[in-house]
């Protein structure tokens, strides 16, 4: 088994092992199903048997979630110096974040999971389409993702958890907002039309749209892969400069 | 076995580590001696390979800590300042993971040893914040030499221990000394008697001394360690003035 397998599973076990993490689960379920099921939701009321309000709700569930899960990544290793033990490992740089990224990936798909009572809801009320259901989910773990990945860069560049999660907030806040049709609007009012549908793609919305109305097409997955590709990358970046200071 | 070269490092404009080199070959305990912010723990992380030096070199058996960073740090076990170690790990549990990022072959073996080597056996399962300061120091000195390194790098291995502790923890160095090469950080002069058999000294990031501790006794007139590290490390800066002088 390599060093990396080591970083995941020790992480992975920090999560079930941590009080914190529960509270966050039940937290996160119990936010989900007041928002989808409450009034604000209308589940019941728009008689259709499809989560339209799961896929609205869960990009801003996630935005302030994640940040709040991965703010520890890096510095908590810092404040409490464990990662002056962890670098001095045999182990690359590259490898501590690949395990600590796919063991926090993990995690948040197991939590994504615990909603699933709403998909179920629906089969028991009506005849969804269900592959349209599990492409909503693909995606949303990929959105889940690339948050992450954003909150561990953000991580690694204080030792400050507070200060990462705004880090990871605002920069995830940024991606959703550009992403938004109306912002695409406002921006085309300004710039020409090219420019404005370039800033719009680069934005989280366009691509999770594509994935729960069950239309996800390569470029999606690229555009996740890319996102979550860049801040690994960035993160490593930032901890090797941090060796060098 | 460890070889230092004009290894410097800068911190923006402070210079921490200037221009230091040593050797340390096997069966050496080199005592690192220095007053507080000398730059005794820049250079052990930079021996360890966590912080890059600004230039010079540091080799480990004949390995490049830069160039062939995890073949090096493979040899080599390092007790960090403030013997740093996961929280909410036991203190076996701890172990196994370390022992295994350095894929430690017979790691239950190995974790056994260790465990025993710093009389953890029975707290091997309790959580690692749940201890002592001098539990918790001997589980990060546990993790140092799971892997049998042949270079043990520690930064302050008796701090914070009251004097039984410390007696274990130098009994445990001189049981090890000759197998290996081993550099220690301290600022208790005792220490250096008790258990080194090479001493430098660190000065505002430079080199000062490097020497036997008998050697450098014999310096002083009144043939202390302590009068020979004063006059070394004392600058007209830090010089501290006496009592009536302030007065006058």
């Amino acid at each position: 088994m390599s060093a990396g397998t080591f970083i995941f599973r020790r992480e992975l076990k920090g999560y079930f092992t941590s009080p914190v993490f529960y509270i966050f689960c039940m937290f996160f379920l119990i936010l989900t199903g007041a928002l989808v099921f409450g009034p604000m939701g209308r589940f019941y009321e728009t008689r259709q048997a499809d989560l339209m309000t799961l896929w609205r709700m869960l990009p801003i569930l996630l935005l302030v979630m994640v940040p709040a899960i991965a703010m520890n990544l890096w510095a908590e290793e810092r404040r409490s110096k464990t990662i002056e033990l962890l670098f001095t490992l045999p182990i690359t740089k590259t490898q501590a974040v690949l395990g600590k990224f796919f063991a926090g990936w993990v995690i948040l798909t197991v939590v994504l999971a615990g909603t699933l009572v709403i998909p179920w809801t629906a089969n028991y009320l009506g005849n969804p389409d269900n592959s349209v259901i599990m492409s909503g989910y693909l995606g949303t773990v990929l959105l889940a993702g690339a948050y992450l990945s954003i909150g561990m860069f953000a991580s690694a560049m204080t030792k400050s958890p507070i200060i990462a999660f705004v880090i990871a907030l605002v920069i995830g806040f940024f991606m959703v907002v550009i992403g938004l049709g109306d912002v695409r609007m406002m921006i085309g009012n300004m710039l020409p039309s090219s420019i404005a549908d370039l800033i719009n793609g680069f934005g989280f919305w366009s691509h999770h749209e594509n994935f729960f109305k069950g239309k996800p097409r390569l470029s999606d997955f690229l555009y996740y892969f890319s996102i979550i590709g860049l801040m690994l990358y960035a993160t490593n970046a930032v901890l090797r400069s941090k060796a060098a200071q | 076995m460890i070889s230092v070269q004009s290894l410097t490092k800068k911190f923006g404009l402070r210079t921490a580590v200037d221009q230091v080199s040593f050797e340390v070959e096997k069966g050496t305990v080199l005592g690192f001696l220095g007053p507080n912010g000398a730059g005794k723990s820049t250079t052990m992380r930079m021996i360890t390979g966590f912080l890059e030096p600004t230039s010079g070199t540091v080799t480990v058996d004949g390995l490049d800590i830069r160039t062939h960073s995890l073949e090096a740090r493979k040899i080599i076990g390092y007790l960090p300042e403030s013997a740093p170690s996961y929280a909410n790990m036991t203190v076996k549990e701890f172990l196994s993971f370390c022992a295994g990022v350095r894929g430690v072959p017979k790691k239950g073996k190995a974790v056994k040893a260790a465990l025993d080597m710093c009389f953890l056996g029975d707290v091997r399962n309790q959580t690692i914040d749940t201890l002592s300061k001098g539990y918790r120091q001997r589980t990060c000195m546990a993790q140092a030499i799971l892997h049998d390194p042949a270079v043990l790098i520690m930064d302050e291995p008796t701090d914070g221990l009251d004097p039984n502790q410390k007696k274990v923890v130098r009994d445990m160095i001189l049981e090890m000394a000759k197998e290996k090469a081993i550099i220690l950080s301290t600022h208790v002069l005792e220490e250096v008697d008790a258990v080194c058999t090479r001493a430098v000294i660190i000065s505002g990031g430079k080199l000062v001394a490097d020497s036997t501790p008998s050697e450098l006794k014999a310096r002083s007139t009144t043939g202390r360690l302590d009068d020979v590290f004063r006059e070394l490390t004392t600058t007209e800066d830090t010089n501290l003035r006496s009592p009536n002088e302030v007065h006058a």
